[in-house]
């Protein structure tokens, strides 16, 4: 593969991995930092094997398979690198009152939930991407969602009293 | 006994079923069951609003139009930098040229 066939499938997953860097760092600059440090870490890990992966344009179940893996592997990467960048930002994180829940979640949670329910990931693509067993997968994501379910029905109620 | 545990496992299936982390065996007879059962149906509902009400306290937010372009920009700097530059053999060229016949004669 070269870097003329490579860039085109990166290009294509950049909105989602985006996406998954500002859901876990809640900040547009700390985002797209992010993703552009795991795509330098993933690219400097594997460049010897995507060197030698041949690319069959005409054969789209390949690419689909080489789209995947990409998908996954920055994925992974943007979620080791914002697990060290959180501790260093602190609470210096923009004021998203709109998802004030989600962000009470530590960021193993976080991470889960965004992938499982706006990535659409199945609970082997997690698997993967966090390297756990699947009843720890479950066990994380139903935990996640007790939590953010459960504090906003507290919120709830609470404003529902002062009404 | 058995019966609670059987309908508290029931539930638990739909729950599974509506979140998606379900067993792929487990679908159609957890399909066929809230189709015959109404208060399983009435569970599933519940489930789904639940799930509704879930997506919007998870944030879901897209590129800025100069954030994607920053990033192409960036991706694709990186990718010449680390990439190795091709080297373009001559006789691999011309041997892409020999592999076919230039002139067919038919006679």
């Amino acid at each position: 593969m070269n870097k003329v066939q490579l860039i085109p499938l990166i290009d294509s997953l950049l909105p989602k991995v985006y996406g998954f860097a500002f859901s876990l760092l809640g900040d547009e600059l700390q985002a797209e930092q992010a993703v552009i440090d795991a795509y330098t870490v993933f690219l400097m890990k594997e460049k010897d094997f995507l060197v030698k992966e041949e690319m069959d344009p005409d054969n789209n179940r390949h690419r689909q398979g080489l789209k995947k893996y990409l998908l996954r592997e920055i994925t992974r990467e943007v979620y080791e690198l914002s697990l060290k960048r959180i501790s260093q930002l602190g609470g210096k994180r923009k004021n998203l009152l709109e998802f004030e829940s989600f962000y009470s979640l530590n960021l193993n949670k976080r991470a889960l939930l965004y992938l499982k329910e706006i990535g659409l990931y199945t609970v082997s693509d997690l698997q993967e991407i966090f390297s756990l067993e699947r009843h720890q997968v479950i066990e994380t994501y139903y935990n996640a969602r007790f939590e953010i379910l459960n504090d906003n029905t507290n919120y709830t109620q609470e404003t529902q009293q002062w009404k | 006994m058995e019966v609670v545990s059987q309908s508290t496992q029931m539930h638990s299936l739909v729950g599974a079923y509506v979140n998606g982390t379900i067993k792929a065996k487990d679908i159609p007879m957890i399909e066929g069951k809230i189709g015959a059962d109404e208060g399983l149906k009435d569970l599933y509902i519940k489930k789904i609003q639940e799930q509704e009400f879930l997506m919007e306290l998870i944030p879901d937010i897209s590129a800025s139009r100069n954030s994607l372009l920053n990033l192409k920009q960036e991706i694709s700097q990186i990718t010449g930098e680390v990439f190795p530059k091709e080297k373009r053999s001559f006789f691999k060229e011309v041997s892409k040229f020999l592999n076919k016949p230039v002139v067919t004669i038919k006679y």
